[in-house]
């Protein structure tokens, strides 16, 4: 049995990638992966994320959305070249499919912009610009955007609204957006002490458990986002 | 006592590709095949947005010009999807090898097998290895931008943006069928999108033509996209997909704006179809030398009214069928001298290249579109999708 093991691990591994690869084609191992039907916002929504961790010798990224079938506004998102790693985390505005618009729109604003090379800082202007063009003014969405340089640890930061930060000593940085839950630091800063064993990718559903606790009652009324990055460097 | 220790097995370079970090696969590509196949000058060149060109990733010094990608050695492996070995006189090789991900053509690799190696085998090493490579590039584009920006010789808009990313991609190919599909212009599109999702029974397809310019038109495909996926994933029909979808536009826009898609369900066991056609994509089927327009019962767009009931129609393709969806963008663009681009002239652009690959149809019937529209980008958006139809053996009892 146990001789199995590492040709078992790696034919998981190729079917992983071959998931992934074939879903462009197929719904199948999509709709494996639900146990009811999300609402339009969040189809929408889970279509725009670039997936629930990621990770590389020199990070180790985890998120995690909730509730995961009917989110309407939150959204993480990021993109690593061989030297720097962009990280957003986006915090919506409203209600069903018009925040799911917003975002739609928010988020292509800052790839569209990362896409053509543009610094961090003027990433924000343009997707400022391409929302403040559609909705003049009417709606708005708070994103926190890093700029991380993988050589270095360096990061470039633009706090465009609320997302906080929490930084810990042994290196677990997480963002959260409980919003109006008053969850408050403290309360966050345990829940991040108490998972820092986990793994980042673990972390977020970690997180948004004790904020379940916290609140009493299973279903959230409103998105909440936990995104864990480890660094772990050259 | 220590026994002498036989060297490990090499990992197989599909597991090296995989364990490779999402920027680095070019340069993993490099080192696999300089050291285990003797290869140099290895180039992966991905497909532009527009199809026009083949641009080079992550570059070797003093090869980072673009190269056609209808015409050259590298051209003609990709619209070809065939090998292209280039002999030279010191007995090594530059071959081309199409990169593709399940029918869906990514662009090509190229090297310089060395002399002896440069054979039959050493080609079809070559082959296998760029569809590994292939299909780590669909894998990683997830986590970098790195592969999606060398696609592009120019920045897209916000619009485009938006459209892009809802595509599931240019092509997909089943024993059953292959589809390929076509959309410009390329870097401003904004309201036209196709679609297509298979499981083990059917394959469903739409063609989708979003009202307006622009944002408003990204913004509306993307509703009325995400709701006909939402409804499918649901395992809803045909007619419940379009009803759903026709809700949540009009709940969204009021009936102020529309999408006008056909959606087709294919049984990949019989041919039979089953089709809604809400709106104005027009849809053309080439059977033996014959092309004609099937005809559809034209139902209301998506959006443009509350509650409206859709109802399917029934037909069936044959093995050697060959279906064509255009948007209105195609149908309806007028040349400068204002001559609808018409009937007449799509089934010229379909007859004049019987055969060809479906991307390749798809390719050329825009391509005569911008010719006939005046050769300069196109005012309308122009989404062209190609099925040909393989089916399936019949069953032996």
């Amino acid at each position: 049995m146990r001789e199995c093991l590492p040709e078992l691990t790696e034919l998981a591994e190729v079917l992983g990638h071959e998931v992934l690869v074939a879903e462009r084609d197929t719904d199948l191992y999509l709709r494996a992966r639900r146990k009811d039907r999300l609402t339009l916002a969040a189809e929408m929504q889970w279509q725009l994320l670039p997936g629930r961790s990621c990770s590389r010798p020199e990070f180790e990224l985890g998120a995690q959305l909730e509730p995961a079938y009917a989110i309407h506004g939150d959204n993480f998102d990021w993109s690593a070249t061989a030297d720097r790693l962009a990280l957003y985390v986006s915090n919506g505005m409203g209600e069903g499919i018009e925040a799911s618009l917003l975002t739609n729109l928010t988020v292509n604003a800052l790839r569209n912009a990362r896409r053509a090379g543009i610094p961090l800082a003027d990433q924000a202007a343009l997707a400022d610009q391409a929302v403040y063009a559609h909705y003049r003014g009417r709606s708005h969405m708070s994103v926190l955007m890093f700029d991380f340089e993988l050589n270095t640890g360096r990061a470039r930061v633009v706090d465009a609204g609320s997302p906080q930060t929490l930084r810990l000593r042994d290196g677990v940085y997480a963002v959260a957006s409980p919003k109006g839950e008053a969850y408050g630091d403290a309360a966050l800063a345990r829940a991040i002490q108490r998972t820092r064993l986990l793994p980042a990718a673990d972390v977020p559903r970690a997180v948004l458990r004790e904020l379940t606790g916290h609140r009493g009652t299973p279903t959230p009324d409103d998105d909440a986002l936990v995104v864990c990055l480890d660094w772990r460097g050259r | 006592m220590n026994t002498v220790s036989t060297s490990e097995p090499l990992p197989s370079y599909e597991s090296e590709l995989r364990s490779a970090p999402s920027n680095a696969l070019v340069a993993t590509a490099r080192r696999l095949l300089g050291d285990r196949a003797g290869a140099r000058e290895v180039t992966l060149l991905l497909a532009d947005y527009g199809v026009r060109v083949l641009r080079p990733v992550d570059p070797l010094p003093g090869a980072d010009e673009p190269l056609s990608a209808q015409d050259g050695p590298a051209g003609r492996a990709f619209t070809e999807q065939t090998p292209v070995v280039e002999p030279a006189a010191d007995g090594t090789a530059a071959v081309h090898v199409p990169v593709s991900v399940r029918g869906d053509r990514l662009g090509v690799l190229s090297a310089r097998l060395p002399s002896p190696g440069a054979d039959q085998a050493g080609v079809r090493g070559l082959v296998e290895f760029a569809t590994a490579l292939g299909h780590e590039i669909a894998a990683v584009e997830r986590d970098t931008d790195l592969y999606l920006l060398a696609r592009r010789t120019r920045r897209l808009t916000l619009a485009a943006e938006m459209q892009w990313q809802l595509l599931p991609g240019r092509g997909c190919g089943r024993p059953e069928f292959e589809i390929g599909a076509h959309l410009e212009p390329a870097y401003t599109v904004g309201g036209d999108n196709f679609d297509w999702s298979t499981d083990g029974g059917h394959l469903t397809m739409t063609v989708t033509d979003g009202m307006g310019r622009g944002i408003d038109a990204s913004l509306l495909t993307g509703v009325a996209v995400g709701a006909l996926r939402n409804a499918r994933r649901a395992g809803l029909g045909l007619a419940d997909q379009a009803r759903l979808a026709d809700q949540a536009v009009y709940a969204q826009f009021g009936g102020k704006v529309y999408a006008s898609t056909l959606l087709l369900r294919f049984d990949l066991a019989t041919g039979t179809v089953q089709a809604v056609d809400a709106g104005s994509p027009r849809l053309y089927r080439r059977r033996a030398h014959t092309v004609r327009q099937i005809e559809m019962e034209a139902q209301l767009p998506l959006g443009m009214f509350e509650e409206t009931a859709y109802e399917e129609q029934i037909f069936s393709v044959r093995p050697g069928d060959r279906l064509v969806a255009v948007s209105t963008g195609v149908h309806g663009t007028r040349s400068p001298q204002g001559t609808p681009f018409g009937e007449q002239a799509l089934r010229e652009a379909l007859d004049t290249v019987p055969a060809q690959a479906p991307q390749e149809v798809a390719r050329s019937v825009v391509a005569s579109l911008v010719d006939h529209f005046g050769g300069t980008d196109l005012t309308a958006d122009a989404a062209v999708v190609c099925l040909d139809w393989h089916g399936r053996e019949p069953a032996t009892p």
